[in-house]
């Protein structure tokens, strides 16, 4: 009987040593996670900013402040022409802004505030990627329109 | 003789995750490290709205920040023909780049490895 319980013992010190050696397994498989995704966050915060300064020292192909070029568009004309710019004198600011962006394709800009409807974001033409992570970083064009940088996860 | 078997392996298991557990742990430390590192030594670099191009070879804020965290690091334009080495963390950033007094538009790479 004496051997009988020594064995069930120790079958339950491996029990609880296979508990506590799977608590630890899963404690290094989830430990840093989240703390890595809050440095990403501020990578993807830190490039929406920077990329919005960057803006204000760029130019088009007409040698013209892209920035300037712009707030006179956001506040004169419409959607289309507003377009024509960005696929047009503008194209390679746009094409600077998705290759160096993190979230590469899924970087929209946007226009709040400009009056372009429910679909203020360029390119235009296509569709609001299907995401639950956006990050945005915003700057005051005029005292009315918010020109904002989208990133979608 | 069983229950010493049983025992042993426990230990075994136990003592072993343990291990596992450190390793991956230091690991993880490091991982973290460098990429807050890298992140911070961009920072350093995008300081400024405009850079220049001597920016790109030696910047003083970012050496300081790269040595605090024993990271290595090289900057350049994607536009150049240099590259990161295989083994290094790569990060972009939109920047505007005054060279020789004409400001152009440019993808800024950053590359960072252990020092």
């Amino acid at each position: 009987m004496r051997g009988q319980a020594a064995i069930m013992d120790a079958l339950i010190f491996m029990l609880v040593a296979s508990g506590a050696a799977t608590l630890l397994l899963f404690v290094a498989g989830i430990y840093s996670s989240s703390t890595t995704t809050q440095i990403n966050t501020i990578y993807n915060y830190e490039y929406g900013g920077n990329a919005l300064i960057a803006l204000h020292y760029a130019k088009d192909e007409q040698g013209k402040w892209f920035w300037n070029e712009l707030e006179k568009k956001l506040t004169t004309t419409n959607q289309a022409d507003i377009e024509a710019y960005l696929d047009g004198d503008a194209r390679f600011v746009w094409q600077n802004i998705t290759a160096s962006s993190p979230a590469g394709q899924n970087t929209k800009l946007c226009f709040e505030g400009a009056g372009l409807g429910a679909t203020p974001c360029y390119p235009f033409n296509t569709p609001e990627p299907v995401s639950t992570t956006i990050y945005t970083s915003s700057v005051k064009i005029t005292p009315d329109i918010n020109v904002i940088i989208k990133l979608y996860y | 003789m069983p229950s010493i078997i049983a025992l042993m392996l426990a230990m075994g298991l136990f003592f072993s995750s343990v291990v596992y557990v450190i390793n991956v742990y230091n690991q993880k430390i490091a991982d973290m490290d460098m990429l807050k590192g890298s992140i911070e030594i961009g920072r350093a670099v995008m300081d400024k709205g405009v850079l220049a191009r001597d920016d790109l070879d030696s910047n003083p804020n970012a050496d300081y920040v790269a040595k605090s965290y024993n990271l290595n690091y090289d900057v350049y334009l994607e536009s150049d023909t240099n590259s990161c080495s295989i083994e290094s963390l790569r990060f972009s950033y939109l920047v505007a780049m005054n060279d020789a007094g004409k400001i152009e538009l440019h993808t800024m790479m950053l590359c960072t490895w252990k020092g």
